[in-house]
């Protein structure tokens, strides 16, 4: 299937997207909710007979060519189209569509509504689509800006006729520079040191610096890394070993600014480090088969790294997109052993497979190696030699968990390794072993394949062919190239704009995981990621670049509603005022008010720290799915936990009963110094008497808590703006 | 919109309207308590109500490609109680039981359908199992569906079933899925806005499939404010609604005066005008108001006197259904109380299931029934719901579901040595009973049957989730076809909007 792209390139949109705007009628968004639903109702009520794949009655109604071809719609005489009269036919009525439930009153109002309106399918029969290759955007000749970002800035500015806005003064942006980077708040000294500094370039060295603490960047990031790739340290899966952790290959991937294309063809394989990602999650007993973890695999790295939602696609083929069922499982069997996958149309089995086959033809179709790659891992090679080709480095046992802590196997199972054997895997023992301990309960092969170097993990009742491992290995090679690939414009867009979101507080393009949505400047989207590109995907890089620029500088931006962020009209005049998420929050109280979390006197991370109650409250979500974006709004239960939760309360108790120890009636030196440490700036004089009068009450160590509780509650300590 | 009386108070939410006719109320005695807590708290109650519109106003909740319109007029239930039996229970051992076997050294399992005698009831020609005398007396009040089957999700995974039975969906999912109460909250909204709309109550999510637990006591992508708020255990519920422990009202007053002024004369001001910021305050306005509320005194059980106690009983869940009575006096919309999920705990019987049955019995039989009494005496149980529910049956034989059975989970020999192998320990996916009392659901009805002999499975009226979920948002007013946009696509209340509301179950449909 080739693929058209409904704007043929990013250029044309870009010159003249503001003129045509004017000229063509841009379906509105309620037309576009109404059509969207409209297919959706044909997609999951009519398809499953009258679709892509079967025409019962000779009907089919996946595209508007076929509804109307089939004449069940009469356009000019709505109300005398078939499929409005079989519809609307009572309940048990034997010629009542679809036969096994009438539609809700509901859906037969968004049918008659869309079929009135002239049954608006928008696109070639589908959906508008980003394009695929990556666009090398020149820089602007005699642009008054350096930095790349900022002259695109300045002639988006001109264009939507906005003025320069003067930067943020020292103190936010040190804040903003903090809470990106590192995720903490500057010392006293580090403040006082930045403030004073009279060099030029000092924002620049700044994030510099900041970016080069190793352990401080690893564990800020660490959480916006968790949520994408739905990485926990407790949840659902962990109950029954349907799951593993990546904890230690984040981190360390995190702590070396290990290059993105390599940490993506890392988590697209079995390496034993990263495997959790595609393995996913696996409940006990049967489960959808949309829900398979091959499929779950094909779902989150499309969505993850590709910006694309195949979600719906892997049930039927979806109407909110243009992928396909077969695409979907196609993705699908690049991560199934056996390399290939059935395919299923809402969990029913439709007796086809699919066997590996990448979304994008274009990538690698030139590319020799990578077909006849393909070509070669569909079916066993013949000369196939795994006792000479195949060496064990190490096999040992280990926990799930740990699975370092070795003992190692017997070489009676070394040897069943190395001539290809099954292994098989139940009730926490490997089946004809005679060393495996009992609570041991995972198998570590280290082994090297002809130059290939594998880890490969063994969890309980799973059936290993070895074979088959180094087969799947060699696929998920495959499609980590086509999916890094340097003509896959849309593996760096994404991650471009994910940051971009992360640091500005609104994408490029707004939904982060729907990238074929129309960025507010496509030159700034296609440039950074070009660039990002050329780089050497230096996630470093990608931050420092973003926050060096003026657009990051300028002052952050009221939004009415996250309704009006979202909207396509959205004109970008500087940063958006974010949130602390619950890891930012908890972190910087520790830093200023007392530790929340400690393991043996040190203060521990909230990233480092297991989702409790107190971080749940806050916001902190559960890994089941990707996470791509926390809810910046309030909310009873969040407040409820700040308000009399224990663990908030049984901190500020303690440290209330210190500082009192310490402070005594001294107050209006602990509120300067909470001031100056939380939030850079001294009180005010009305903000100074406000609190003190809460101490003078009591003159008692409650009157430390409450200062402290009001203070750590003001939306100042609890946003970046 | 147009007023159509001088109390109607309308409601938004998400983009559907309510309207919430508080004439109604009057007919029944929560409209006294209403009605004394806005006298009481007449400020805040304008305050809040102007501020909790203006935020469901502005919030971005996921939109919907039309407008759902729920009738609230043609509901017949504002409440609901729902109450889980947590970990399987056997309905041959509760509500439908079968020919009794008396135990003895030997038997075979496959003998053994119920291990207790039957008990007649208020309703002539119904039987319960010996162990529900207090339910028995209140069967006329309600209906008894015999006829549930639960999925089949292969090897059992209690978490799995319950997320199925709580949320309508078969876990996994790609999305995170809204539990009911949850969809309700958002769909109709609160009665009494100082109360969160969902209040759970007795589950802990401390042991065993605590994360899987998490996942479906969740309003998924509807957002967290229409989650549960969680009591562990209502016997010290008292700290979740409470000041910190050791803060006086006055003192706790103080603190929110002071800090609304620091908000008042905050330098950046300006910024605080942000739709987040904004959002931030005004929920920490509402943790105020419920905790400074009369209407906290729901959670309160101290304000009971002696006697109710001793008439509900001393368990936790006892407790729990005490606090729901309370909730749903003082307005709440919706309380899920638990037998509190442990595997291997409570009605999860893997051995000795005759007498942790008996056991089981004793913990739920008064505290239901008198929650019933005591709903239907006040006259609450008219509007109220009073759901009891599990995640699916047990039998001494068939794990799973006969023809598609499992790998077998229990622990105890199938010929009976010991007393302890007497029970059903095997968990079994049909014939399922369920209790609906109150709201709309027909009084002294029984719904389906199940076979007299093994495999007792359902011969007659099977419901299954999708129907039963949709009966209750039927009750509501909740409208079939009630969905919300997630990742561009709409997700309905029961999958693909097909479930359809059991009108057999019903008053009047």
């Amino acid at each position: 299937m080739s693929r058209q792209f409904s704007f043929p390139s990013y250029p044309f949109v870009a010159g003249f997207f503001l003129t045509l705007t004017n000229l063509i009628a841009e379906p509105s968004d309620e037309m576009l909710d109404l059509q969207y639903h409209a297919r959706q109702i044909i997609a999951h009520k009519c398809w499953k007979c009258h679709g892509s794949e079967r025409d019962e009655g000779d009907l089919r109604l996946h595209t508007r060519q076929h509804i109307m071809d089939s004449g069940t719609v009469d356009l000019a005489n709505p109300q005398a189209s078939r499929l409005l009269q079989r519809i609307n036919l009572p309940e048990g009525h034997k010629k009542v569509m679809p036969s096994e439930s009438k539609l809700p009153d509901d859906e037969i109002a968004v049918l008659t509504k869309w079929i009135e309106g002239g049954m608006q399918w928008d696109g070639r029969g589908a959906f508008k689509e980003a394009p695929l290759a990556p666009r090398y955007v020149p820089p602007i000749e005699g642009s008054p800006y350096v930095h790349r970002i900022d002259q695109h800035i300045d002639r988006y500015f001109e264009q939507n006729g906005i003025a320069w806005q003067p930067l943020v003064g020292d103190r936010i942006f040190l804040r903003r520079a903090y809470m990106d980077c590192i995720g903490l708040l500057p010392t006293k000294e580090e403040a006082n040191a930045f403030i004073s500094d009279s060099s030029p370039n000092k924002r620049r060295a700044l994030v510099s610096e900041l970016l080069s603490r190793k352990k401080s960047y690893q564990q800020h990031w660490q959480t916006f890394w968790n949520d994408l790739l739905r990485n926990a340290y407790t949840g659902t899966g962990f109950i029954t070993g349907g799951r593993t952790r990546i904890t230690d290959w984040l981190r360390s991937s995190l702590m070396s600014n290990k290059p993105y294309d390599i940490m993506v063809n890392e988590l697209l394989s079995t390496n034993a480090s990263s495997r959790g990602f595609i393995d996913g999650i696996k409940w006990r007993g049967t489960v959808s088969a949309s829900q398979s973890t091959e499929m779950q695999a094909a779902q989150n790295s499309a969505q993850v790294f590709l910006g694309l939602n195949i979600k719906c696609a892997s049930c039927h083929d979806a109407f909110t997109s243009n992928w396909s069922l077969m695409q979907s499982h196609q993705l699908a069997a690049y991560f199934s052993q056996s390399g290939s996958v059935p395919i299923h149309r809402c969990d029913k089995d439709t007796g086809k497979v699919a066997t590996p086959k990448f979304l994008f033809d274009a990538l690698g179709r030139d590319d020799d190696d990578a077909s006849a790659n393909k070509n070669e891992v569909q079916s066993k090679p013949e000369n196939f030699q795994l006792k000479t080709d195949l060496t064990v480095n190490s096999a040992h046992y280990g926990l799930q968990d740990k699975p370092e802590q070795q003992i190692d196997v017997s070489q009676k199972i070394r040897k069943q390794i190395e001539s290809g054997s099954y292994i098989i895997s139940s009730n926490n023992r490997l089946v004809d072993s005679d060393s495996a301990p009992r609570k041991k309960n995972v198998l570590v092969i280290d082994m090297t394949y002809n130059g290939i170097h594998l880890k490969k993990i063994i969890r309980q009742n799973e059936k290993i062919d070895i074979v088959k491992v180094i087969q799947t290995e060699q696929r998920l090679m495959e499609l980590g190239q086509l999916f890094t690939h340097r003509e896959n414009g849309r593996f760096s867009r994404t991650i471009v704009n994910r940051y971009w979101s992360q640091l500005m507080g609104r994408g490029l393009v707004f939904q982060v995981d729907e990238m074929d949505g129309l960025p507010w400047s496509v030159d700034i989207l296609d440039d950074l990621a070009y660039r990002f590109v050329e780089h050497g995907y230096d996630i470093k890089w990608l931050i420092t670049e973003i926050m060096t620029s003026r657009a990051y500088q300028l002052p952050s931006v009221l939004s009415t509603s996250r309704k009006t962020l979202s909207k396509t009209d959205y004109i970008f005049k500087g940063p958006i005022v974010r949130r602390l998420t619950a890891e930012q929050f908890t972190d910087c109280f520790s830093q200023v008010v007392k530790p929340i979390y400690t393991h043996k006197g040190k203060v521990v991370r909230a990233s480092d720290n297991p989702r409790d109650t107190f971080q749940a409250a806050l916001g902190r979500p559960n890994r089941d799915n990707v996470v791509s974006m926390r809810s910046e709004r309030g909310n009873l239960l969040e407040s409820l936990e700040l308000t009399n939760g224990t663990k908030l309360d049984s901190t500020l108790n303690e440290v209330a009963k210190e500082v009192y120890q310490q402070y005594g009636n001294d107050v209006i030196v602990y509120i300067a110094d909470l001031f100056d440490r939380g939030l850079g700036r001294q009180a005010t004089q009305r903000e100074l008497e406000l609190l003190v009068s809460i101490y003078n009450e009591t003159k008692t160590s409650s009157g430390y808590y409450d200062i402290i509780w009001t203070f750590i509650n003001l939306p100042e300590f609890q946003s970046i703006f | 919109m147009k007023r159509k009386h001088p109390v109607d108070i309308m409601i938004l939410s998400g983009r559907s309207s309510i309207y919430l006719n508080f004439n109604r109320y009057f007919k029944s005695n929560i409209v006294k308590i209403i009605s004394e807590w806005i006298v009481m708290d007449r400020r805040d109650f304008v305050k809040l109500l102007g501020t909790g519109t203006m935020a469901m106003l502005g919030a971005p909740s996921p939109s919907r490609a039309f407008e759902v319109k729920h009738d609230l007029s043609r509901a017949t239930a504002d409440h609901v109680i729902w109450i889980t039996m947590a970990g399987g229970m056997a309905h041959t051992e509760t509500f439908d039981p079968k020919v009794y076997t008396p135990y003895e050294k030997g038997l075979h399992a496959s003998k053994v359908l119920s291990t207790f005698p039957s008990i007649p009831t208020s309703v002539d020609e119904l039987y319960l199992s010996k162990g529900l005398e207090h339910l028995a007396q209140v069967m006329h009040l309600g209906t008894l569906i015999r006829s549930y089957q639960a999925a089949d999700l292969g090897n059992i995974l209690h978490t799995k079933h319950q997320y199925h039975f709580h949320t309508c969906y078969q876990p996994p999912q790609s999305v995170s899925v809204p539990h009911i109460a949850a969809w309700v909250s958002h769909e109709i909204g609160g009665i009494n806005p100082v109360l969160p709309n969902w209040i759970n109550i007795g589950q802990q999510f401390v042991k065993g499939e605590k994360e899987e637990l998490k996942l479906f006591h969740s309003a998924g992508f509807l957002g967290a404010q229409h989650g549960p708020f969680v009591i562990s255990d209502p016997r010290k519920s008292m700290s979740s609604v409470n000041p910190p422990p050791g803060m006086d009202i006055s003192r706790f007053e103080r603190r929110n005066r002071v800090y609304r002024e620091m908000l008042a004369n905050s330098p950046v001001a300006d910024v605080l005008s942000d739709y987040q910021i904004e959002s931030f305050q005004r929920s920490m306005q509402q943790a105020y108001a419920l905790v400074k509320s009369p209407s906290a005194k729901a959670f309160d059980l101290s304000q009971e006197t002696q006697e109710v106690h001793s008439d509900y009983g001393e368990s936790k869940f006892a407790k729990g259904c005490l606090m729901a009575r309370r909730l749903v006096e003082h307005g709440a919309r919706f309380v899920t109380v638990s037998t509190d999920y442990i595997p291997f705990k409570g009605w999860d019987t893997h051995k000795d299931g005759h007498r942790t049955a008996k056991k089981m019995k004793e913990t739920i039989d008064r505290p239901i029934a008198q929650l019933i009494k005591d709903l239907e005496r006040r006259g609450l149980l008219e509007r109220t719901i009073v759901f009891v529910g599990t995640e699916f049956s047990r039998d001494s034989m068939i794990e799973g579901r006969l023809g598609q059975e499992v790998r077998d989970q229990a622990q105890t020999p199938n010929s009976l040595s010991d007393i302890s192998h007497y029970g059903m320990h095997r968990h079994f996916t049909d014939g399922i009973s369920l209790l609906a009392f109150g709201g709309g659901f027909n009084r002294g009805l029984v719904y389906g049957r199940t076979a007299d002999e093994r495999p007792c499975k359902v011969v007659d009226n099977p419901i299954r989730i999708d129907d039963i979920h949709q009966t209750i948002y039927h009750a509501l007013g909740i409208s079939k076809g009630t969905h919300a946009f997630t990742e561009q696509r709409p997700f309905y209340t029961t999958p693909d909007g097909k479930g359809k509301a059991r009108k057999a179950l019903l008053q009047s449909a």
